[in-house]
């Protein structure tokens, strides 16, 4: 027994040591020379890049949009395989999903960037140092600007870029300068429907924002988390105006014909609609997005 | 005498078979790969082939520091790490079936993994980042130590410790705590599906870190476990004939209870919860070899590690380059077999 004691307490020593070394090894690792950009990342990381990428690997559906629309698509030498815009990029190679990317076809290509959604981070922590990694993380329309600029810098494509920028900010304003002089009761009440009954978007996303910037009030606009499930009940009981599902969730006729809903105004009036869920995300469609929005929500005045 | 000497050769060979299985499949995985002779390639880009392979593994430089970084910096530690984690969830599981007396008993059973997945969950979440570590990592093995320090605190009595009152008490804060994950799914955005490819579990983001980090410790704990295999034989025939021959039950069964418990929970916060192995694998080898630890011990963790790095290789290179969590591999493939072997021996002496 007395062995087996010297062995546990061998044990818990190394522990304590194991916990210590690997700190300091990953505590201490950097590498520095001179860059010709440096960036602050979308998660805050300080990004350097010594040369315009040439071979750029897209993790994130809203980067690879960007890269195509600034004219880079010759770059993108990966992608991963929820990027599907434009129809172009099934030609890339696909190098898995930011949940379980292949690390090894990721290095095997050689990328000089590569650019992730912030969420990846965990599963590219072991080849941070082989790849210099950029981390994206837009959450409103003017983060999404400001990312197309960012890309546009890295690429050396600033004109392309601001171009495009340009191009989206007046159609945003065509627009949000008729909207923002709505009152309470002109905008109409909307539900918006995710994956499935009640699971709609709240405080804090893209798609709420969206929707006030195109005229209407989201009925779960101060619902405290992003992605709340709200009941039939108080669906019902708020009476939305208009209902837009996302294309991956239910269908115009689903909701139409569920039990109780009928009395619902977007139903009464035929005002239920289905938006392509590419026109919602951080890319450069959300103005397509929001021009549909913005003519479901006021067909008097955007047609 | 004789026989005792006869079943000591059989063990012998036994472990020496296994061990050659094992670094069989090491060498097998480590061709197997996107870029590797039997992997699909990527445009543009030489594949790394068979003799290349083994002269970087054997240290010679003139190649593409590209493809040493692939073989040596994420096939290797992934390979590692696969078998250190399938050696370490098989000893666990050894261990727990051993001490609970309980064939349904897995390392899990105590709630670690519902543990480990809200710390992972919390972090995922949150976005925490303490000290620039994998927070994930680090909450993980924290929560899932903290689930095991309120189980065995709820499950004491009077200075003791029955199995019923741990097996309960794991399974309430086991629930407890997977509600906990359930609410941080409902309230979490983006994040979500991270958290439920987290709790599927996989090896992708293996790196020599994670081995650094779960190496010593993993070998330490299974290294323990098995000086207690003696131990285990006797708790099998229950904890009063224990007594009986001298040993301190509540003693014993305290440090098998630390040591399944820290090296099942740095494999989960190491890698997700990639279940089936803790659970199938000491039955199959109780199956193959008999139930006496000292040579189940062994002989588990050698069959855990290669069932882990051959599974985890079929996983990254079926759909290539996607990826298939390994749980769902490991049960696929796991499960026939094992129905085969029970089958066959119809009647089964499981202690």
């Amino acid at each position: 027994m007395d062995g087996k004691k010297a062995a546990i307490w061998l044990a818990i020593a190394l522990l304590i040591l194991t916990a210590f070394g690997s700190g300091y090894l990953i505590a201490h690792k950097e590498v520095k020379t001179k860059a010709k950009i440096t960036f602050i990342d979308g998660i805050g990381r300080t990004v350097e890049i010594h040369e315009t990428p040439k071979r750029v690997v897209s993790m994130a559906s809203s980067a690879t949009e960007i890269l195509y629309a600034i004219g880079c698509s010759e770059n993108i030498v990966g992608v991963d395989k929820y990027s599907d815009y434009p129809p172009d990029v099934k030609n890339k190679t696909v190098i898995g999903s930011s949940y379980s990317p292949n690390l090894e076809a990721i290095v095997g290509l050689e990328p000089d960037l590569l650019i992730a959604w912030w969420y990846a981070r965990d599963n590219l922590l072991p080849i941070e140092d082989k790849v210099t990694v950029m981390y994206i993380n837009p959450q409103s329309v003017e983060d999404v600007l400001q990312l197309i600029r960012q890309i546009g810098l890295i690429m050396n494509k600033v004109e392309e870029a601001e171009k495009l920028v340009k191009e989206m900010q007046s159609r945003i304003e065509n627009i949000t300068q008729i909207t923002e002089n709505l009152n309470k009761s002109q905008r109409p009440l909307v539900y918006y429907e995710l994956s499935k009954k009640g699971r709609t978007v709240g405080q804090g996303t893209f798609t709420n924002e969206l929707i006030y910037m195109a005229g209407g009030i989201n009925i779960a606009a101060d619902e405290p988390f992003r992605y709340p499930d709200l009941t039939d009940e108080y669906i019902i009981a708020r009476n939305p105006d208009v209902i837009v599902v996302v294309s991956y969730g239910a269908s115009v006729e689903e909701i139409k014909s569920r039990e109780g809903w009928q009395n619902i105004n977007a139903i009464k009036n035929d005002r239920v609609y289905s938006i392509d869920r590419h026109l919602v995300t951080a890319s450069p469609r959300l103005v397509d997005g929001l021009e549909q929005l913005a003519k479901w929500f006021h067909p008097e005045l955007f047609d | 005498m004789f026989d005792h000497r006869k079943r000591l050769i059989k063990w012998v060979a036994i472990i020496f078979f296994l061990f050659a299985l094992l670094i069989f499949s090491v060498f097998l995985s480590l061709m197997i790969g996107v870029m590797g002779p039997i992997g699909k390639g990527v445009p543009d880009k030489e594949k790394i082939d068979m003799e290349e392979i083994f002269h970087i593994l054997i240290g010679k430089e003139n190649y593409p520091s590209i493809h040493k970084s692939i073989i040596l910096d994420i096939r290797l530690p992934r390979i590692l790490l696969a078998g250190i984690i399938g050696a370490a969830l098989v000893t666990a599981g050894c261990a727990m079936q051993g001490l609970f007396r309980n064939p349904m008993a897995s390392p899990y059973i105590l709630g670690i993994s519902s543990g480990a997945a809200f710390g992972a969950s919390l972090a995922i979440a949150v976005g925490l980042n303490i000290f620039g570590l994998n927070s994930v990592q680090i909450l993980a093995f924290s929560f899932a130590l903290l689930d095991i320090f309120v189980v065995y605190n709820i499950a004491k009595y009077k200075g003791a410790v029955p199995t019923a009152n741990l097996l309960l008490a794991g399974i309430a804060v086991g629930y407890f705590f997977s509600a906990l994950v359930s609410f941080i799914k409902y309230i979490a955005g983006e994040e979500l599906r991270a958290i439920v490819f987290w709790l599927m579990g996989g090896l992708w983001n293996a790196s020599w870190e994670k081995v650094y980090m779960t190496f010593p410790l993993a070998v330490l704990g299974i290294f323990i476990l098995f000086l207690f295999s003696r131990e285990l034989n006797i708790m099998l025939t229950g904890e009063i004939s224990a007594m009986s021959v001298g040993i301190n039950a509540e003693q014993t069964k305290k440090v098998i209870l630390i040591f399944s418990t820290l090296i099942t929970a740095i494999s989960v916060s190491v890698t997700g919860i990639i279940g089936f192995v803790g659970l199938i694998i000491p039955h199959i080898m109780r199956l193959l070899v008999g139930p006496d630890h000292r040579i189940l011990i062994p002989s588990s963790c050698l069959m855990g590690a290669t069932f882990l790095i051959l599974t985890d290789t079929l996983a990254r290179s079926i759909i290539q380059p996607s990826e298939i969590p390994v749980g769902i591999i490991t049960s696929l493939f796991g499960v026939p077999f094992f129905i085969y072997l029970l089958r066959r021996k119809k009647m089964v002496r499981w202690w």
